[in-house]
């Protein structure tokens, strides 16, 4: 009876299996629901899971080098380290002055100083930046020895950029923040070829961040940057760089010099400097003494830095890092009249025929354009015109190109986009528009002044003259290679467009071969050079400011078969001379001279009877006619002294060498002979004067120098000097410039 | 009959003295073992790190929960072989102690959620008692008043208040989970106890009216009901949790990422080694270790239930259902918690979850289902 009434009931049982029923459908459904989760939602929540999970440690690329044409390394990266420490972890004031006596000595720091970071309380003070492996080997070895300190001192690996050449190719190079970014010039612009990408380490965190215990690791190895080979060679740039601060110094230059060196044949560049400039490996920082002078202007009397000196050295340092051949326009004054003949020769406009006459101005409408020879010209040819650079010449002819055709010829010449050489920050010239272009503009165009350009542009435009009128594409980056030696970039030749026919290009060569040889102070000795100098006048606020002039060349050799073309830019010349052909064709001349030597180019001297040297044959004995046949047979000529008969002396003897064409002095026996004669002063004579007087003398003579035809080209110097007593027939080596 | 109906429950132990005690149900015991020592092989994988990051020590965890684990099995043992009529004079005094611990907690503690006791050193929760006393005194109520469960006072509403009052009192505390599991049981037990199927049905439909109302008019219970239709919602708040569950879950596919392979255990997963510990079981033994360790616990459930069938007496019974009723409904909230299947509410995990208290009073409940098995198990 108990037993039966205390079991539980039927409906009990019933609502037991009921309950477990339940359940189990519960349990059913939630198995479903793991599936669904971890089966069929596995994906999503797998890359969920790992996109939360892992926490990356990077592992530093190395940053690429950055190298010349040859190879020469101009901007490399290595490891350096970066001390700090967490002085608020420090416990005790021994262990302050363990460690600021410790570092202090290891890094060269200052001891008090070092004391003073060591007492602040703060976690993060960085102690040095910078140091080498082995520094950071003897901190290392400090802090193992030191426990105490061991955990408040952090030694990270940091990248570190060192350019060799220190100032050489900076504006073309531009420099890295402390980020490892690059932040100018090259490295800004092919910062994500160069930089490479990060490895990592990728490691299990937890949510907080901070390490944990954890097996899983993975490692994924870091790409080093590209290398970056220019087609910049450092030699040239080397003698670029040294002509152009000659040229700063020397002329008293207030604004900065910049030159640059093309390859005609290819558009490479082969050298682009701006001075004064700044040393990347201390971007922020002036090194050049002549500005810190300039800026002590600001300075406190005691010495002391103020705000506006602060904010000038900073306005200062921003402008020294910037390539003023790419991002600075000005007017280019003269070296322009290359293209107004350029587009009149195209033109087929009939200048080489004509006679100008320049009376010192020309009055279009209501302005008179004064010629720089304010006396005026008078007639003269195209040729004189352009190797006069006068400017009331140029205005007819632009007058007679018209204003559309010369605007069109802008376009063709690319002298209103960028070149695109592959810099940073270059701009495109300032021209008028058509529409409002005005024949003032005209006029003032055609001798390079109203509108600006870059020297970049001018340079990639007159070398497409030089190759024959092909304009091609101006580059710097020659190759890019991955760190595998993979050739990812690789810049060839490419032609852009014809800008003018080879027909032209070749009547300017000729047409500024002459410009140069007229001038002395641009003509190159031995070589064939071409060029153009201008002296343009600054614009401020859109007047022209008389006292400040922009001196240029533009130049290229050899003149019959351009090979390179250099551009130089005195901005603000304020010594002795201001006018570009007083300051900058003997700077373009340097460059090109040293150039042409690098490039192996012999100097070629023009005149050819004199360059060839040829042994005197042996005459002695002969007879006076047969010895002057057989001095003849070697193109020699023949003064006899005294009448027919034996020679018994002959200047110069045989075997000696003279110039072709020379003259052997013979002596026949019947009369007593003078073997000495006097030099005479040759200075200031020209080469017909020269060769009038030595033959008088009875003296031979070797020419060195270029163009002894034109009127202005004299002896400068010659050797032996004069009133020397020499043997008759001697060669007398004269130079003439 | 009333005189022996008003004394305590009377198991039929006629011959007591001589009485050899019968062995327990042996699958029962072997279901049990094998939870505990899965749930403690989770807890030292999944807690680790999370025993690092709280108290500076990776075995913190583990080895708390082993020496509770210790006394647990102990005290299970100590519970299966206490006749049921020596503890079931007590069951009143229990209850009534539970109730009043439920009172004192609110009045002294002064944490913002007033769950915990402290005595000394030991701190514990009420509320786990709670849970066995309502089951027990359910249990005795209704063995007593069986054949008046169809009555509405008697059968009903008195029954009904012996675990609304408890549970309210847990809810009071801010423990949500504690009191649906209370209420969850004691409603179980209500049903199963043979009362009106007819008031039941009533309850249970006032109390989903209920609760939809609620939901609609409390902002942070609406909040909670949209965060876990879409975690993303409040990723940084309520979303957290389930978010991180699922993304647990899910990133272990079939085989799992190997035993202590979790990844998520380090701190991004909230609770790893309490709430969300199945979520890194999960993780870490994949959807084939998941659905071992349900059938564990289904077995667990039926073998259980099969126990109250086969018992002789109604409170054994009843109170065999009601504790294994109690484990199923925590395990079937837990997982569907760590699966956003229902809205987030702190629930443990029997067996798996850390938590000395819990673990204990599981072990002597388990014990005392082991001693209800003893009448059941072949002689």
């Amino acid at each position: 009876m108990t037993t039966a009434s205390s079991r539980p009931s039927k409906s009990n049982i019933i609502s037991f299996i009921a309950v477990g029923c339940f359940f189990s459908v519960c349990l059913i459904a939630l198995i479903g629901r793991f599936f669904y989760l971890q089966i069929i939602k596995h994906d999503d929540y797998e890359r969920l899971a790992i996109s939360q999970q892992t926490s990356d440690t990077a592992i530093q690329a190395k940053r690429g080098s950055i190298v010349d044409r040859n190879g020469n390394e101009l901007a490399v990266s290595a490891t350096a380290y970066l001390v700090t420490m967490s002085p608020a972890s420090i416990k005790t004031d021994a262990d302050r002055e363990l460690l600021a006596s410790g570092l202090s000595e290891i890094l060269g720091i200052d001891y008090t100083t070092l004391l003073e970071k060591a007492n602040r309380d703060v976690r993060y003070v960085e102690i040095i930046r910078g140091i080498n492996k082995e520094k950071e080997e003897e901190v290392q070895k400090f802090l193992k020895a030191n426990k105490s300190i061991y955990n408040i001192v952090t030694v990270t690996e940091i990248p570190k950029r060192f350019y060799p050449h220190g100032n050489l190719l900076s504006t073309v190079l531009g420099f890295v923040g402390t980020d490892n970014n690059g932040l100018e010039g090259v490295e800004y612009l092919y910062d994500n070829y160069l930089k490479g990408t990060n490895g990592k380490i990728i490691t299990s965190n937890n949510a907080r961040g901070t390490s944990m215990p954890f097996e899983y690791e993975q490692y994924i190895s870091a790409h080093d940057g590209c290398t970056i080979k220019l087609t910049v060679d450092l030699e040239m740039q080397y003698f670029l760089e040294k002509h152009i601060q000659e040229t700063r110094i020397n002329e008293n230059v207030q604004n900065r010099v910049a030159a640059c060196i093309m390859d005609v044949k290819t558009g490479e560049i082969l050298g682009m400097s701006t001075k004064p400039d700044y040393d990347p490996n201390e971007p922020f920082k002036i090194t050049d003494s002549l500005i810190l002078d300039s800026l002590s202007k600001y300075l406190d009397p005691s010495g002391a830095m103020t705000d506006e000196y602060i904010k000038e050295y900073n306005k200062t340092i921003a402008e020294l890092r910037t390539n003023k051949m790419v991002v600075d326009q000005y007017d280019p004054g003269s070296t322009f009249k290359i293209f107004t003949s350029a587009m009149a020769l195209e033109e087929k406009l009939p200048i080489l025929n004509e006679t100008f006459y320049c009376s010192g101005n020309i009055t279009k409408g209501v302005i008179t354009y004064h010629c720089h020879e304010r006396s005026g010209h008078g007639y003269e040819n195209f040729q004189d015109a352009l190797a006069n650079s006068c400017n009331p010449v140029f205005i007819q002819i632009a007058e007679k190109i018209g204003i559309e055709r010369f605007y069109n010829y802008i376009t063709i010449f690319g002298l209103r986009e960028k070149t695109g050489v592959g810099l940073p920050g270059e701009v495109a010239g300032i021209h008028h528009a058509l529409s409002s272009m005005t024949d003032y503009n005209l006029y003032s165009s055609s001798f390079g002044q109203t509108f600006k350009i870059t020297g970049m542009q001018l340079i990639a435009a007159v070398s497409a003259i030089a190759n024959g009128g092909t304009y091609l594409q101006p580059y710097i980056i020659k190759e890019i290679t991955d760190a595998d030696g993979n050739i990812i970039v690789s810049n060839e030749p490419k032609k852009v467009r014809q800008i003018v026919s080879k027909e032209t290009a070749e009547t300017l060569w000729k047409l500024l071969e002459e410009v140069v040889a007229r001038s002395r102070t641009s003509r190159l000795e031995g070589y064939k050079m071409a060029g153009k100098t201008g002296t343009s006048q600054k614009v401020s606020n859109g007047t022209y400011e008389n006292n400040k002039k922009i001196a240029s060349f533009v130049c290229f050799a050899p003149a019959d078969d351009p090979q390179i073309c250099v551009l130089v830019i005195v901005d603000e010349p304020d010594g002795a001379q201001i006018y570009g052909s007083a300051i900058a064709a003997p700077l373009g001349r340097a460059i090109m001279a040293d150039c042409l030597k690098y490039r192996n180019i012999e100097p070629v001297y023009s005149d050819g009877s004199t360059s060839v040297v040829k042994e005197v044959p042996n005459v002695l004995g002969y007879d006076s006619s047969d010895a002057a046949s057989e001095l003849a047979s070697s193109s020699f000529s023949t003064k006899i002294v005294g009448g027919q008969g034996l020679v018994t002396a002959q200047f110069p003897s045989a075997k000696i060498k003279i110039p072709e064409g020379g003259t052997v002095i013979l002596y026949t026996n019947d009369i007593p002979y003078e073997r000495k004669t006097v030099v005479p002063d040759l200075l200031g004579k020209t080469s017909a004067e020269c060769n009038e007087t030595l033959l008088a003398a009875d003296l031979n003579i070797a020419v060195k120098g270029t163009n002894i035809n034109y009127p202005d080209v004299v002896a400068v110097s010659q050797s032996p000097e004069a009133g020397a007593s020499v043997d008759r027939g001697t060669v007398i080596t004269v130079t003439f410039e | 009959m009333t005189s022996v109906k008003n004394r305590a429950a009377e198991p039929d132990t006629p011959l007591k003295k001589e009485k050899i005690l019968k062995p327990v149900d042996f699958p029962m015991l072997l279901i049990i073992l094998l939870l505990l020592a899965v749930g403690i092989m989770m807890l030292l994988s999944a807690g680790h790190a999370a025993s690092l990051a709280k108290t500076g020590d990776s075995y913190f965890f583990i080895r708390r929960q082993l020496i509770w684990a210790a006394f647990g099995v102990v005290g299970m043992f100590v519970a299966s072989m206490v006749p049921p009529k020596f503890y079931s004079r007590f069951i009143p005094a229990f209850y009534a102690v539970s109730v009043a611990l439920l009172v004192l907690v609110l009045i002294v503690s002064k944490d913002s959620e007033k769950r915990w006791l402290y005595i000394g050193s030991v701190q514990f929760q009420p509320s786990e008692f709670a849970k066995l006393a309502v089951i027990m005194e359910l249990a005795q109520y209704i063995k007593k008043n069986r054949d008046e469960m169809k009555k509405f006072v008697k059968g009903f509403v008195i029954p009904f208040l012996i675990f609304t009052v408890p549970a309210g009192l847990v809810a009071v505390e801010t423990h949500l989970s504690g009191a649906i599991l209370i209420f969850g049981v004691g409603f179980i037990m209500l049903v199963v106890g043979g009362s009106n199927r007819l008031y039941c049905g009533a309850a249970v439909i006032i109390g989903i009216l209920g609760a939809i109302i609620l939901v609609f008019n409390v902002n942070y219970m609406m909040e909670r009901v949209l965060v876990w239709l879409d975690p993303t919602r409040d990723l940084l708040g309520n979303g957290h949790q389930p978010y991180q569950s699922l993304i647990t879950i899910g990133s272990g596919g079939l085989f799992g990422l190997g035993y202590g392979k979790s990844r998520q255990k380090y701190l991004f997963l909230p609770e790893p080694q309490n709430d969300c510990i199945f979520s890194i079981t999960a993780e870490e033994i994949g959807f084939i270790g998941v659905v071992l360790i349900i059938i564990l616990f289904a077995l667990l459930i039926w073998r259980g239930i099969y126990i109250s069938i086969k018992s002789n007496n109604l409170f054994l019974s009843l109170l065999s259902m009601g504790i294994v009723s109690r484990v199923a409904l925590q395990v079937v909230l837990n997982l569907s918690v760590v699966t956003n299947s229902t809205p987030t509410t702190g629930i443990s995990l029997p067996f798996f979850s850390y938590g000395g208290t819990a673990l204990m009073v599981l072990l002597v409940e388990m014990g005392l289902v082991l001693g209800v098995s003893r009448d059941i198990s072949p002689k």
